[in-house]
């Protein structure tokens, strides 16, 4: 149908042509001038394909044309090129898009300055009416229209009572909701403007999703194509086998900003076809970079960009990169690598033009390392000892020191508590009691991180003597008895994001838009849980429920599949990996654990280093921490990929992975940011200040004013009865607490107990623990902290506390001087700046009551940000 | 200004850092989303189109009955239409039920959306406070990787005031039972942004002998600082402000400092400002204008809703919130009818609410408040049509009304409309979503104003809903 318009246009548009051609030959006059002089010199120039060979009226070719300059970097020139073509068979568009035209071979001509190259271009099949695909061209157009997007009618529900399926996943109910849905009304192979499909979209009736696509789009033409063509069903037509994209990965170096990326698709017969022009392009970080339908992807300023190509369920993508011009007074300061962090850091540092802040002072690094590594401060003396010292790399012992300490094993342990949901709700006191026991053993011996994800993945028994049974108790009991795959799918998930790094929650119902994740991958994963079951053990209490709630973890090895009804016949298989076959009465978890904590998964090293990565830098290398997706782009692959080698090198102990990373300048990197890298806050040169996590701050303010916290406690519970409370040991820090939701029994004679969490490590963020993710405790410092600090009875009685450290101390004799020596080395490991000092002293030795005058001073400290942060 | 994406941080020239060097991408992101770049620099209020101040929003706690008020159907069968009758109001059309004698002075000042509904579950706060239309794992748990609440936004934009742009009442949502909804937070803006919750210590006549017997609550809402500390007078604490000038803070400069400076100067603000202690000082408000709102804790937080909005507050909630394990049995089932629907609607939710209801519009309207400030009364979600066996009413999302009064709103307006028994939308749906792109249009912020997420990715204030233009003046 096409052909036979087209050439009619174009007689009647001939003359049009030539005048606004030779318009725009005065207007390119200067155009001409300003792209020659973005075509660097002495640059070799490659034009992809080098011939082309067209079937069909609307098959097309995206040229690519790439400059390589003399150190071997590309640029792409495909938009600054000038095409022509010497055949009717085919014309070039100013983009590099070759279209048919008519029958006929000849060469298309490609201009980059002063240099002119050939292609040969032949076009076959252009006089035979070819059928507009359904499934290759109509669903794809949809989909990169935004037709079929979740936001409108790929909406669960649809939109304004017209459903598609999510980004055309799903052919044949788009056909069916296309051609027969509504009384056939969205489509007319009589009068296809009548169309609702088009109607609606151009916006010539009221369309809530606006106009999509304009009257002579590829989009509306091949609509109305496809409709008076008889609205032909080839659903049944190939699929995609895969995608490429080329360039793969590109750095655009200022003046460049732009790419054209050209995709291919690979389909089951064998047949390979250029579809750049029906590929839904999407960028990663739309203030970095955007990309247009036909893809070009253009920058906006410096940064990474991962830019997805998705066509027919398959999705492929490119890295690109942008390097602005360097400021004027810019220079590397070519600091000296400590280890192979900073190598790779520096050398993405340098790439960006962003010179590392310099390394911090031994103050300010005894204290992060202390809070680091310890969740404690520092005392005075090793405060002082540290400073004072003049050993070379006093630096190193220390961190070896610190990870030898109780301390230490208690925050790591609680890290890894946080994100395992240990709550009393979920396992019980006394499970998260014997599981925290368990855990910090392994922390503590620094066993092998593997092992300890296998013993977890593979355990047996019952909450409260198995600890690492927990795993899978703290994972929610079903709420609903339809629900019988609930506990699989949910271990699934939590396994994905703890242990792999990835979110697998929207493959839950469809094939993930982003990612490579398919429904597949998600039930598969699941499958590798199928033969668990939990039991509560217990007698009854006095309303049916059991009294007491311990959870056991047994395995049933003549399970092999899913259970429920909708997923029977589900086998376990790896994420993105062919079928397993496994042997019967094998324990399916051992499969998976033997799979997953190993040095060549691809996911399981990777996923822990950034983690740990996380908690001593601020930020994820991936970030979030545990949503790794070609859609979202490391900070630095090369170094990801080192501290990963180094973990399993390491026989994927946690501890030499914290050396090698708290050893690093880049942890060591002061927090204040230069002239050059203050704006970074992703590429780590320099440390992020913020505020102690809530546990750590408690314990900081008892340590501080010698007031420690009494935490209440309680043994078992029975619902419905109250029990009395029971304190724990007075000292116990709140980073040793067992559960996040420990204190207060609420009296009340409804039928059941709540339990609330420590007020003040609420307020400062202490999570409920019931996600597998770090996401609980949000950014930024809230006004009602700031309130809690200011007036809260934390700070204010522990301060004027009758057994303070100032009480003592003035009891004892300490001067004001060696007071203000004490309070700044304790709470911020340095000495008063001298007029600070100075002015402290006066309105101490002003005041009538030299008590509450230190009150004042220790609250001013206590509600200093440098001391509410880490930095 | 209207802010994206950018942090608070400011230079003296108030344009923040990396708000400059975000200019590129800003602009980029405009023409993406069809907005000139120039709006995205503009001020709000100025000629933004909003016509309010304010809002002021009544909260129904629960899932209130609306087609026992608003949209009701008399001639549904039994089982479904419920025990009382509408009665005519000033504006022909828009009748009201006869437990809502108040409400009929003032339909021609408001509009009423009748078919909001969503799917994101029960006793959900988060589509009516956020727009945000999916189910939550769990209700109790709030979670801070999901889009703020309106008030939310409202303080995120208010950069330039310590006086609190979105204050909460009459206590955090949920503190009665024990548990901290979800709903009212910043989600991913960041805890700087959350609410201001005022505290209660709310009491009844006496005490409520079973869920479905709630007892009227009378108390006040107090700023959650009135006390301070044993030992700590307003000039000792002075005193130590002071004293933290002459401390030498390392991090005083620091990049980052935005945050943390802003929060501080928040809580002194609340300790200090007489403004706020004024808009909640009730003893001095005459005893007349006491009586106007009821003296109850939903009329008195109403009463001082209106001195805040008075004062500068952007976004104020009054919540109707159960108070039941703390600090005593009072009102359990507050608009959650599942039983004696008709009994706790006659004998204090409707009573109270038209008192108070009447009081908020009278006072606003007499001191001219009205014209700048917008009232809107709202629910997590609905009631089933059918009544059950006990005489309640179930939950129920598909379908239920939205009230809407004073500034910017074109009074006496119904929009959309349920079926013979208000179960489903018959014509006009509407989303909770489209509900908060109204009340941010009539407020003067743009709707499709872009906040980035927890990943950095932009995403509408107003996620994908959209005003609804017929109801607006």
């Amino acid at each position: 149908m096409i052909w036979k318009q087209r050439p009619i246009g174009v007689r009647l548009l001939s003359p049009i042509i030539v005048l606004a051609s030779l318009a725009s030959v005065l207007a390119l006059d200067t155009h001409a001038a300003d792209r020659n002089a973005r075509i660097p010199r002495r640059t070799q120039v490659v034009v992809t394909p080098d011939s082309i060979d067209l079937h069909g009226v609307r098959d097309t070719r995206q040229l690519l044309v790439t400059g390589i300059l003399t150190d071997g970097s590309e640029i792409d020139l495909t938009h600054l090129a000038e095409y022509s073509s010497n055949t009717i068979a085919c014309d070039v568009t100013e983009t590099g898009l070759v279209q048919v035209r008519g029958q006929g071979s000849g060469a298309l001509m490609v201009r980059i300055g002063h240099r002119r190259m050939a292609i040969d271009v032949n076009v076959e099949l252009a006089e035979v009416e070819q059928p507009v695909s359904f499934k290759h061209e109509i669903v794809p157009l949809l989909s990169l229209n935004g037709c079929s997007d979740i936001r409108c009618h790929g909406a669960p529900s649809g939109k304004g009572g017209f459903r598609l399926s999510l980004w055309g996943s799903d052919e044949s109910f788009d056909y069916e909701q296309l051609v027969r849905d509504a009384f056939g009304r969205r489509t007319n192979a009589v009068d296809p403007d009548n169309s609702l499909v088009l109607q609606k979209p151009l916006a010539r009736v009221s369309h809530i999703g606006g106009q999509r696509f304009s009257e002579e789009s590829l989009t509306a033409t091949l609509l109305r194509t496809w409709q008076e063509q008889g609205l032909v069903n080839d659903v049944d037509a190939t699929s995609v086998k895969s995608l490429s994209v080329t360039p793969g990965e590109r750095v655009l170096h200022a003046p460049a900003t732009t790419q054209q990326l050209v995709v291919s698709a690979e389909f089951e017969d064998g047949t390979s076809v250029d579809v750049t022009q029906l590929v839904a392009f999407s960028s990663s970080d739309l203030a970095l970079a955007t990309v247009e339908a036909g893809g070009k992807v253009t920058f906006s300023q410096q940064g990474e960009v991962a830019i997805l190509c998705r066509y027919m369920g398959k999705m492929v993508s490119a890295r690109m990169m942008h390097i602005a011009e360097p400021s004027r007074d810019y220079e590397w300061t070519n600091p000296e690598p400590s280890n192979f962090v900073d190598e790779h850091v520096y050398a993405k540092l340098e790439q960006l033009h962003i010179p590392p802040s310099v390394v911090c002072t031994d103050e300010e690094f005894v204290r992060r390392v202390y809070l680091d590594l310890c969740g404690v401060l520092p005392t005075p003396e090793e405060m002082t000892r540290f400073v004072d010292s003049d050993i070379p790399n006093k630096r190193a012992e220390l961190i070896d020191a610190l990870m030898q300490r109780e301390e230490f094993s208690d925050l790591w342990t609680k890290k890894w508590m946080d994100v395992f949901r240990v709550s009393r709700d979920s396992i019980q006191l006394q499970g998260a009691q014997t599981f925290q026991a368990w855990l910090r053993e392994q922390v503590s011996s620094d066993r092998p991180f593997s092992e300890v994800v296998a013993e977890m993945l593979t355990a047996t028994g019952e909450s409260y003597s198995v600890g690492a049974s927990n795993y899978y108790c703290a994972a929610p009991m079903e709420r609903k008895v339809t629900d019988a795959d609930y506990l699989q799918k949910d271990l699934a998930e939590s396994t994905a994001q703890l242990f792999m790094g990835i979110r697998l929650q929207c493959a839950q119902c469809h094939n993930h838009p982003y990612e490579r994740w398919t429904q597949d991958d998600y039930l598969g994963l699941a499958a590798f849980f199928s033969q668990i079951t939990r039991s509560r053990l217990g007698k009854a209490g006095p309303d049916g429920r059991p009294e007491r709630r311990q959870i056991a973890v047994a395995l049933d090895t003549s399970i092999t599949s899913l259970p429920g009804t909708e997923h029977k016949q589900v086998k376990p298989h790896f994420p993105g990996e062919l079928p397993l076959t496994i042997e019967d009465g094998s324990d399916y978890r051992k499969v998976l654990s033997d799979w997953l904590v190993t040095s060549d998964n691809p996911f399981f090293a990777k996923s822990v280093v950034n983690r740990i990565w996380f908690h001593l830098n601020g930020r994820g290398i991936v970030e979030p921490v545990d949503d790794f997706r070609d859609s979202n782009p490391s900070a630095n692959d090369p170094l990801l990929s080192a501290l990963a080698i180094h973990f399993a090198e390491n026989d994927f102990r946690l501890r030499p992975l914290i050396r090698a990373i708290v050893l690093s300048k880049t942890y060591q990197a002061s927090s204040l940011g230069n002239v050059f890298n203050s704006s970074d806050n992703k590429y780590f040169s320099h440390q992020t200040a913020r505020p102690l996590p809530a546990e750590v701050l408690l314990d900081a303010i008892c340590e501080v004013t010698g007031v420690p916290e009494q935490y209440e406690d309680m043994e078992e519970y029975t619902i419905g009865i109250h029990k009395e409370k029971i304190k724990l040991p007075l000292g116990t820090r709140a980073v040793q607490l067992p559960v996040t939701d420990v204190v207060t029994l609420i009296n009340t004679s409804s039928s059941y107990v709540r339990y609330e969490l420590h007020p003040f490590l609420r307020t400062f963020g202490q999570p409920v623990r019931r996600q597998t993710c770090e996401c609980d405790r949000s950014p930024g410092f809230s006004r009602k902290q700031a309130l809690e600090l200011t007036v809260g009875e934390m700070v204010s009685g522990k301060v004027a506390d009758s057994s303070s450290r100032i009480k003592s101390l003035i009891d004892n004799g300490a001067s004001d001087q060696e007071m203000l020596f004490e309070f700044y080395t304790r709470a911020l490991s340095r000495l008063p700046n001298a007029g600070a000092s100075e002015k402290l002293l006066d309105y101490i030795s002003s005041s009538d009551d030299r008590q509450k005058a230190w009150e004042d001073i220790l609250w001013t400290i206590l509600n200093s940000k440098e001391f509410i942060y880490q930095h | 200004m209207l802010r994206m994406l950018g942090s608070e941080r400011r230079n003296c020239d108030g344009v923040s850092r990396r708000e400059t060097l975000q200019a590129g991408g800003l602009a980029t992101l405009g023409s993406l989303f069809g907005m000139p770049s120039s709006m995205l620099n503009a001020s709000v209020n100025s000629d933004s189109g909003g016509k309010a101040k304010s809002v002021i929003v009544l909260y129904l706690l629960g899932g209130a009955p609306t087609q026992d008020m608003w949209d009701m159907k008399p001639d549904a069968p039994g089982g479904v239409g419920g025990e009382f009758k509408p009665v005519a109001s000033n504006v022909p059309g828009m009748d009201v039920c006869e437990l809502l004698p108040n409400h009929t002075n003032w339909m021609d000042k408001c509009a009423v959306v009748r078919t909001v509904n969503h799917k994101a579950g029960c006793h959900n706060p988060m589509p009516s406070l956020t727009g945000y239309p999916e189910p939550l794992p769990s209700i109790g748990v709030v979670q801070d990787n999901l889009p703020p609440s309106m008030g939310s936004v409202c303080e995120y934009m208010n950069q330039e005031s310590d006086f609190p742009a979105y204050v909460h009442m009459p206590c955090m949502l949920g503190w009665g039972q024990h548990i901290r909804r979800a709903g009212p937070y910043a989600g991913f803006l960041g805890r700087q942004y959350d609410p201001l919750f005022t505290e209660c210590y709310p009491t009844s006549e006496k005490p409520s002998p079973d869920t479905y017997q709630p007892q009227i609550v009378h108390g006040e809402p107090k700023l959650p600082v009135a006390k301070l500390p044993k030992g700590v007078t307003l000039d000792r604490l002075k005193a130590r402000r002071r004293l933290t000038d002459q401390f030498d803070d390392a991090l005083r400069d620091l990049e980052r400092g935005g945050e943390f400076e802003r929060a501080q100067k928040g809580a002194l603000a609340l300790l200090t400002s007489n403004e706020i202690r004024e808009a909640f000082d009730l003893e001095k408000v005459a005893k007349a204008k006491r009586e106007l709102y009821g003296d109850t804790l939903f009329g008195n937080s109403a009463l001082i809703g209106r001195n805040l909005v008075e004062k500068g507050t952007k976004f104020v909630n009054v919540t109707w919130d159960a108070f039941w394990t703390r600090p005593a049995k009072l009102d359990g089932a507050i608009w959650d009818t599942h039983s004696r629907n008709f009994g706790i609607l006659k004998e204090v939710l409707l009573p109270v609410y038209d008192h108070t209801f009447n009081g908020l519009m009278t006072d606003l309207s007499e001191s001219g408040l009205l014209d700048e400030t917008l009232v809107v009364v709202m629910s997590d979600m609905g009631r089933t049509p059918k009544i059950n066996k006990n005489a309640g009413r179930d939950h129920w999302t598909f379908c239920y009304s939205v009230l809407f009064a004073g500034a910017g709103i074109q009074g006496g307006t119904l929009y959309g409309k349920s079926d013979s028994q208000a179960a489903y939308v018959k014509d006009k749906p509407v989303s909770p979503a489209d509900i908060c792109a109204t009340i941010y249009k009539c407020l003067g912020i743009d709707p499709e104003m872009q906040i980035p997420d927890s990943n950095g990715q932009p995403v509408k204030v107003a996620l994908d809903g959209r005003p609804i233009e017929e109801i607006l003046a």
